[in-house]
C-alpha cells in the first residue's frame, strides 16, 4: 500500500468481509467470556443478565456469519469457536463477585459497540463500487441494529453498577 | 482512525518512527522509498505533520518525531500488531496478514484496538516487536 491520499472508509468489499469476520470473532469471544463469568460467585440476578448477553451474542454472531456470506466471503464458525474458547480458557479467570462479573461483561459490550460504530462510520465514507446497493444497505442496517443492542446492554449494566 | 488524522498521516508517522527509532533522523528519500511516493510529496507531508506538532523536520537533516508524534506512532504500531495477530490467531490468515491489517486498521479506533489487546494477549515488547524489514510482528512466524 502506498501513502497516497485515500478514502478513509472501508477500502473495498474484501475489507468489509474481513471486518465482518472480525465481528464474528468478537461475538464469539463475548459469548465464551459470558459463559466463563457464570461462576458460582454470582447471584441469580447477575446470572440471568449474563445468560441473556450470552444468547444475544450467539444471535449476533449468527447474523454476522450470514452477512459474511452475503458479501461473498465465508467464515468457519466452528474453527472460530475452537480458537476463541482456547483463548478464553487461557486468559479469562472466574470473577470474584457480581460486581467484577458485571464490569467484565460491560467490557465485552463496549468493545462490540465501539467496533460496530467504527465500522458503520467507515462504511458511511466508503464507495464499494461493484457491490450492489441492497447488500451495502443490508450490512448497514444489520450492523446498526447490533450496535444499538450492544449500547442498550452496556447502559443497562452501567446503570446496575452505579445503583 | 486516530482523531483528526488521515490514513496517509498515520502511515507517515509509523514509517518515520521505524526509520528513526535507532536515534537517527529519517531522511526524506528513505521515507519516500518505504511509502512508494515522491520525495516532494514527503516534504509536503512532513511540513504538515510539523505544523501539527508531531514531527521536527529540517529539509536536509531529516525528520524526527516529537514526543506526541512518537506516542501516536507507537499506538498505531501496537494496533497494527494486534490486528495482525488477531487475523492469524482467530481467522487463519497465514498469508499477507500485514497487507490485510493495513487494509482494515484505519477503520478501527484506538479504543477498539486497546480492547482487542485483551482478546489477543498483547506481547510485552509491543510495538518494538514490529520488524520493518519483514513488515510484521516478529512473534508471527512468517516470511
Amino acid at each position: 500500500m502506498t501513502a497516497n491520499e485515500t478514502a478513509q472508509g472501508v477500502p473495498d468489499g474484501a475489507a468489509l468481509a474481513r471486518l465482518l469476520q472480525v465481528g464474528v470473532v468478537i461475538e464469539e469471544y463475548a459469548e465464551e467470556k459470558s459463559a466463563r463469568l457464570l461462576a458460582d460467585s454470582v447471584d441469580d440476578d447477575v446470572r440471568d443478565t449474563l445468560l441473556e448477553s450470552l444468547e444475544e451474542s450467539t444471535e449476533h454472531r449468527d447474523r454476522l456469519v450470514e452477512l459474511v456470506s452475503r458479501v461473498g466471503a465465508d467464515v468457519d464458525p466452528e474453527t472460530v469457536e475452537e480458537r476463541v474458547r482456547d483463548a478464553v480458557e487461557a486468559s479469562v479467570e472466574e470473577p470474584a463477585d457480581e460486581v467484577e462479573a458485571l464490569e467484565r461483561q460491560l467490557e465485552s459490550e463496549l468493545m462490540a459497540y465501539e467496533f460496530y460504530d467504527d465500522v458503520l462510520t467507515a462504511i458511511d465514507d466508503s464507495d464499494f463500487g461493484c457491490m450492489d446497493r441492497d447488500t451495502v444497505d443490508e450490512v448497514t442496517s444489520t450492523l446498526s441494529e447490533i450496535r444499538d443492542d450492544e449500547l442498550e446492554d452496556a447502559r443497562e449494566i452501567e446503570g446496575r453498577l452505579t445503583r | 482512525m486516530t482523531e483528526g488524522m488521515s490514513e496517509s498521516m498515520e502511515m507517515y508517522l509509523k514509517e518515520i518512527h521505524l526509520l528513526s527509532r535507532d536515534g537517527h533522523a529519517a531522511k526524506t528519500g528513505e521515507i519516500a522509498d518505504r511509502l512508494g511516493v515522491s520525495p516532494p510529496s514527503v516534504s509536503e507531508k512532513l511540513d504538515d505533520l510539523g505544523r501539527r506538532g508531531l514531527v521536527d523536520y529540517e529539509k536536509y537533516a531529516g525528520a524526527r518525531l516529537t514526543e506526541d508524534g512518537r506516542k501516536r506512532a507507537e499506538n498505531l504500531l501496537e494496533k497494527h500488531c494486534l490486528i495482525e495477530r488477531f487475523l492469524v490467531k482467530f481467522l487463519d490468515v497465514d498469508d499477507e496478514f500485514h497487507e490485510e491489517a493495513c487494509r482494515i486498521e484505519h477503520v478501527m479506533s484506538e479504543d477498539v484496538a486497546e480492547r482487542l489487546g485483551a482478546v489477543v494477549e498483547q506481547e510485552s515488547d509491543c510495538p518494538s516487536c514490529y520488524d520493518p524489514e519483514r513488515q510484521h510482528c516478529i512473534h508471527l512466524n512468517a516470511d
